[in-house]
């Protein structure tokens, strides 16, 4: 069964909070705030270079984005943005 | 697709114009607790350690700007020694992930310009695991770990860090090398602007 890009997201965190030794809060929510969902700014940056290897595209480095998210949904709309272009 | 959306950095002094916002920064719940004073700053203080700042050549603020947008502060102080200080904090919270990272790669880039500075400080609260996670993957060393109270009903300890210059010049490439590779394409773009 085709993982869906939210599901994918959500387990990318998973692993990168484990693997950084960071704690995520529960539940993360489309209003949770990025840099208070748990990941420091090390495993927001090394979410978004593990997302990049997953899916061939990181949209921080590739669209020219006015603002960047604030919120888990937002964040998300960005990955949904950027796979609807490819 | 190429890297064409990466983002530009620059550090500029802080000037009236930012004066209310970088307040508003300071005053907010996530700034302060990390913070050695978490009370709130009234705005006649704010002007006041603003005067201060602009009449003290041993202390530094910048505000960094992210695509031309002010997100965060990088402060030095005891800039008269051979052992500056140095402090960070995210203002915004849309901001490019790894922008924090961005903060510590410049504060050591900004004082291994100047060859009077040997090491470069700094004190983190230990509740603040982020930044010192941070320091601990930049391979700061821990000199000592000070016993400051309690907040939150927890006791906690002002950690003090240290970091040898001459030590950055040689690990700099090692330490990027750790790094999600976006930080190294960033960090060659970093600008200082010593006057606004």
């Amino acid at each position: 069964m085709k993982v869906n890009l939210e599901q994918q997201i959500r387990q990318a965190m998973q692993q990168v909070a484990e693997l950084s030794d960071c704690q995520l809060i529960e539940p993360i929510e489309a209003n949770t705030l990025l840099l208070e969902c748990g990941l420091d700014s090390l495993a927001y940056a090394m979410l978004v270079a593990q997302l990049e290897e997953e899916l061939g595209f990181d949209p921080f480095t590739e669209l020219a984005i006015d603002t960047y998210p604030s919120t888990f949904a937002e964040f998300l709309a960005n990955y949904q943005k950027c796979a609807d272009i490819q | 697709m190429t890297k064409t959306g990466l983002p530009t950095h620059c550090f500029k002094p802080l000037v009236d114009a930012q004066l209310e916002q970088v307040w508003q920064w300071r005053n907010s719940a996530r700034v302060r607790q990390n913070m050695h004073n978490v009370e709130p700053i009234s705005w006649q203080q704010h002007l006041s350690w603003f005067a201060g700042l602009q009449n003290d050549p041993c202390r530094k603020f910048f505000i960094l700007w992210q695509n031309e947008r002010a997100i965060g502060v990088l402060n030095f102080s005891k800039l008269d020694t051979p052992r500056p200080e140095w402090g960070c904090y995210l203002g915004e919270t849309d901001v490019w992930p790894g922008s924090g990272i961005i903060l510590e790669l410049a504060a050591l880039d900004y004082v291994c310009a100047n060859p009077l500075f040997s090491h470069l400080d700094a004190q983190v609260l230990s509740f603040n695991m982020a930044a010192n996670k941070l320091h601990k993957v930049f391979e700061y060393e821990q000199l000592m770990a000070q016993q400051a109270g309690q907040r939150n009903e927890q006791d906690f300890a002002i950690l003090h860090y240290s970091y040898p210059l001459k030590q950055w010049s040689q690990k700099r490439d090692k330490i990027l090398a750790k790094l999600p590779k976006n930080i190294a394409l960033v960090a060659a773009t970093i600008q200082f602007a010593e006057e606004e």
